[in-house]
């Protein structure tokens, strides 16, 4: 389907009925003429037939009148009577002159030819029209059409009186051209007479140029007839029929002269209706548009209203009594509900639900306008980021309802507490942002106070008294960056920082972002490096100074980036941690520590090996049954890997973390606890706990000799560990001073660059079958430094 | 065509000859000639016979006289007559006249002679000169007498078609028979008149 507009429908419609109308018009009026010009025709025969017969009679009647003159005349009845042939020829002669008679004839009363002014065809002058006499005689006269000599006559045959009849005189008029002329001068048609004398002789006498042929014509009757590529109506009507003269009539009327003459009607006809089809169109024309201009509006203002524009009204004056009029009427009510609906559904977009406040997009939004209006202007703010401080606790103490309220109530002061002009918003939980338009680097921190100042106070809540202190991160533009986005990271990098520092407020450092930056693609590259084998495991042995060897190594993390080189492991492993990858990389680690093992084991040296755990592996309890496989597949003994965890990830989720130490633990793997003493250093939580040993944090003991205080903690630690029943290590040894000392508290096992420094596993072996004991003392004098 | 049908009728045939004239419907003639064919006429009467036109008519219509008889032919009328006759026994004319014309006009030969006059077509007239001496004019009666009985007479009456000299009629006289009657076979010719078209309508329509 031919996709049509309307208005071509309309036109189309229009135009279909306008021509069945003109077509049926001028078909009847075709037809109507056509009848006509039959009717006409045979109405101007009809007519034209009895001015015919009229002319005939009174041409008969003419002639009979001048031959009965003729007859009556004295000289020519003298002359009749004179019997002198020549004379009589001449007198026929003379008198037929005077009436114009064509033929003269005389017979005696007995039928004998007196004299002839024609010669007959007869033998021996015979009077040729004998059997007409008896006819003649009865009714005192006659008139016919006779033929004579290949000529038509009309003869009438008169008895000459003297006073007696004495003779007959027959004058003949010829029915000639000049008759048929006068004929068709008087009766308007053509006029042939046709006639057959004994098959020899014919007669063709027409008006028209070639005369009819009308043997093959029926009487009285109308008969088309194409002569001479004319069309002609004709009617027979026989002058004589019957005996050896046959005289017809053809009286015809060309019907393309009839036809002519309504040829003007029909030019007229096809003209008015090409006429009215003109009109028509325009009409139509007109008509369509009327119809179409008002839908056409209404499909435009349904594309504005589609493309958001609300803002013009639909209806006008025009047309609000039809039906267009209504819709155009809907129209303004859809229009003006979508605008009201918009609104409140763009409000919802932009705004925060609970507080009113701007929500993060319309805050972009906002930024984005203000740095716009900068290409103008010069324009400074400060983005600040808002938290509040332990809004946790609020929730978990007092609900979330008096949580709600609370928020509620704080973005009511925060407006209140702000210009007009700026923005306040609320991105989510307890963060919210403000927008502080004018405020450069050195408005920047008076204001920070003022809003410290301001916001730390008590909020009445459900008649509680909620005591709020705020976090504060600030980014300047255009000092902290060009774009929204970055603006909104450095700030929030500057709450961050605050509260990383415990600080109330922090404005965005310049670089820091870069830092953040270069950790989310060291995230992105730790995947490529567990792929890739960019990660290895160093060794630091653990030395037993009960056995006065070394018994356990720990296996420690180390990243080669091929672009950035060295990464150190609290950089990226913090990262695995925050982005999930922690699981894969301990499993990594422990597949890989294993293999090594396996192959010491082959070397024959027989070491446990420590292996490190965070929080995130404790979360599930796929770990142990996945390091006991490995053990199983390589042939080693669970005590050569020992799970150091430090407190920290196991109070993440205890009960859970404890489930999982206590898999380890029942299947025979010894837990460390790793850098004791910096973390929640709990005695109940060490209780519960299923290890084994406990390893002093490097920061009591890299000072031992020095500090008075870390000999107290390292030496009642010590002995804390043993009384709980624990294996001792303490980490950082990095002298001979710290060795005595902590060889003297009784500590079990020692770790440090003292010994040596973590090692590759093929500079470990070396080490490791070069080292003794005894030589520790003199060796472990060049080692200094920290370890990684 | 004449037919002669001849009935005696007993009579006194030494006296005197009745004869009456009809038709053939039985209706008296009246202007039948009849005459005794015998004898000559040695002296004409002097006097003039007369041939009077009276209302546009000959009067009387048929006149008969004796050869060499001269014949007046007053116009009773008060319109002009031109008195004519093509007839062989006496052709003339008397042109357009009024009253009693000088001269009368002399039949010398006998035999009919048909009178028209030239500007009323319907006069007709006739003199009938008889080469005999006895010779009547039939009346209203269709009677004529003769003075005696004959086997044979002469009749003519213009009505019989073509007839142009008396024809001889034999009376069946063997008996006394003083009374004939005569049949003859009439037809009035047509008046002089326009023939009436008969032509049928053949264009209907």
């Amino acid at each position: 389907m031919i996709d049509i507009s309307l208005r071509t429908k309309i036109l189309i419609l229009f135009l279909t009925l306008i021509v069945i109308s003109s077509i049926t018009t001028i078909t009847a009026v075709l037809f109507a003429t056509n009848n006509s010009v039959e009717q006409q025709a045979q109405d101007k025969l009809n007519v034209g037939l009895r001015v015919f017969e009229q002319l005939m009679d009174i041409r008969a009647n003419q002639l009979f009148e001048s031959a009965e003159v003729l007859t009556a005349d004295f000289g020519f009845k003298a002359a009749v009577l004179d019997k002198d042939e020549q004379t009589l020829i001449s007198v026929l002669e003379n008198h037929g002159a005077r009436i114009d008679a064509d033929l003269m004839m005389l017979a005696s009363l007995d039928g004998e030819l007196l004299a002839s002014t024609e010669t007959t065809t007869q033998a021996d002058n015979q009077f040729p029209f004998t059997d007409l006499l008896s006819e003649a005689q009865q009714e005192g006269g006659l008139m016919r059409i006779v033929m004579l000599n290949g000529q038509a006559y009309q003869m009438l045959m008169l008895p000459v009186y003297a006073p007696v009849p004495v003779a007959w005189a027959m004058v003949g008029f010829q029915i000639d051209q000049a008759l048929a002329d006068q004929l068709k001068s008087l009766t308007n048609l053509e006029v042939s007479f046709t006639g057959m004398y004994r098959k020899d002789h014919t007669l063709n006498v027409s008006t028209l140029p070639l005369a009819p042929e009308a043997t093959s014509m029926t009487d009285a009757a109308w008969q088309t007839v194409i002569w001479d590529n004319n069309e002609y109506l004709t009617l027979k009507a026989p002058l004589i029929d019957g005996g050896y003269y046959h005289v017809d009539t053809l009286l015809s009327t060309s019907l393309d002269e009839v036809y002519a003459s309504f040829s003007p009607l029909k030019v007229q006809i096809l003209g008015i209706s090409g006429l009215a089809l003109l009109i028509s169109i325009l009409i139509g024309f007109v008509i369509a548009r009327n119809v179409t201009r008002p839908v056409n509006k209404l499909v435009n203002a349904a594309e504005r209203i589609s493309s958001g524009d609300y803002s013009e009204k639909i209806a006008d004056g025009d047309y609000t009594r039809n039906e267009i009029g209504k819709l155009a009427i809907s129209f303004d009510r859809m229009q003006n509900e979508i605008a009201d609906r918009e609104d409140k559904i763009l409000y919802q977009v932009y705004h925060d639900s609970l507080t009113g406040l701007a929500n993060r997009s319309l805050v972009q939004q906002q930024i984005d306008n203000v740095i716009g209006e900068g290409t103008e202007h010069v324009v400074t703010f400060a983005l600040v980021s808002i938290n509040l401080q332990k809004f946790k606790q609020v929730n978990d103490t007092f609900g979330y309802q008096v949580g709600d309220k609370l928020l509620q109530a704080f973005a009511k002061k925060l407006t209140d507490v702000c210009a007009p002009e700026d923005t306040t918003a609320r991105l989510g939980g307890d963060e919210f942002l403000l927008i502080l338009k004018g405020v450069g680097e050195n408005q920047l921190r008076p204001e920070l106070h003022r809003l410290l100042k301001a916001l730390n106070t008590s909020y009445c809540i459900d008649s509680l008294e909620i005591p709020v202190s705020i976090t504060l991160g600030a980014a300047l533009y255009p000092e902290h960056g060009a774009r929204t986005s970055q603006l909104l990271r450095r700030t929030d990098i500057a709450l961050n920082t605050a509260k990383a520092h415990n600080l109330s407020a922090s404005v965005y450092e310049p670089g820091s972002d870069e830092k953040y930056l270069s950790q989310i693609r060291l995230v992105n590259d730790l995947k490529t490096a567990i792929a890739e084998d960019q990660l290895t495991m160093f060794y630091q042995p653990k030395v037993d100074l009960h056995e006065q060897c070394v018994t356990q190594v720990e296996a420690l993390i180390r990243w080669f980036h091929p672009e950035l080189g060295f990464i150190r492991p609290d950089e990226f492993i913090g990262l695995a941690e925050q982005s999930g990858q922690m699981p894969e990389l301990t499993r990594w680690v422990i597949r890989r520590v294993l293999s090594d093992a396996a192959n010491w084991q082959a070397q024959g040296i027989d070491l446990a090996m420590a292996v490190n755990v965070s929080a995130y592996d404790l979360a599930t309890d796929e770990l142990p049954q996945y390091a006991l496989n490995l053990l199983h597949s390589l042939n080693l003994s669970t005590r050569h890997l020992i799970i150091e965890v430090t407190e920290s990830a196991v109070m993440q989720d205890p009960e859970q973390a404890l489930s999982v130490l206590n898999q380890f633990k029942s299947e025979g793997i010894k837990l460390a606890i790793d850098d004791y003493g910096t973390g929640y250093s709990s005695l109940s939580q060490m209780k519960s706990m299923p290890v084994d040993e406990l390893k002093i944090d490097m920061s009591f003991v890299l000072k031992l000799a020095e500090s008075k205080e870390d000999q107290a903690i390292v030496q009642s630690t010590i002995e804390l560990g043993h009384h709980l029943g624990l294996t001792v290590v303490a980490e950082g040894v990095e002298n001979r001073e710290s060795w005595a000392l902590l060889e003297s508290y009784g500590c079990d096992k020692l770790q440090g660059y003292y010994i040596s420094k973590p090692q590759s596993s093929q500079d470990f072996i070396t080490w490791y079958q070069s080292y003794k004991v005894q030589d520790e003392y003199e060796n472990a004098s060049d080692m200094t430094g920290h370890p990684s | 065509m004449i037919l002669c049908l001849l009935s005696g009728l007993t009579s006194f045939q030494a006296f005197a000859l009745d004869i009456k004239v009809v038709d053939q419907h039985g209706d008296r003639v009246k202007d039948a000639f009849i005459a005794i064919p015998e004898g000559t006429i040695t002296q004409a009467n002097p006097q003039p016979a007369v041939m009077d036109q009276v209302d546009v008519r000959f009067v009387p219509h048929v006149l008969a006289i004796p050869q060499g008889q001269d014949v007046i032919f007053p116009n009773s009328d008060n319109i002009r007559h031109h008195v004519y006759s093509f007839s062989e026994p006496k052709r003339f004319e008397i042109k357009l006249y009024k009253g009693v014309p000088k001269t009368p006009i002399k039949f010398e030969q006998s035999g009919l002679v048909a009178l028209g006059c030239n500007i009323h077509d319907s006069m007709l007239g006739y003199i009938i000169v008889s080469p005999w001496p006895e010779f009547a004019v039939t009346d209203q009666s269709g009677m004529v007498k003769l003075s005696r009985a004959v086997t044979r007479i002469a009749v003519w009456h213009p009505w019989i078609p073509e007839l142009k000299e008396p024809m001889m009629l034999n009376l069946n006289a063997t008996e006394d028979v003083n009374m004939f009657q005569v049949t003859l076979n009439l037809t009035k010719p047509k008046p002089v008149q326009r023939f009436k078209k008969k032509q049928k309508k053949r264009y209907n329509d």
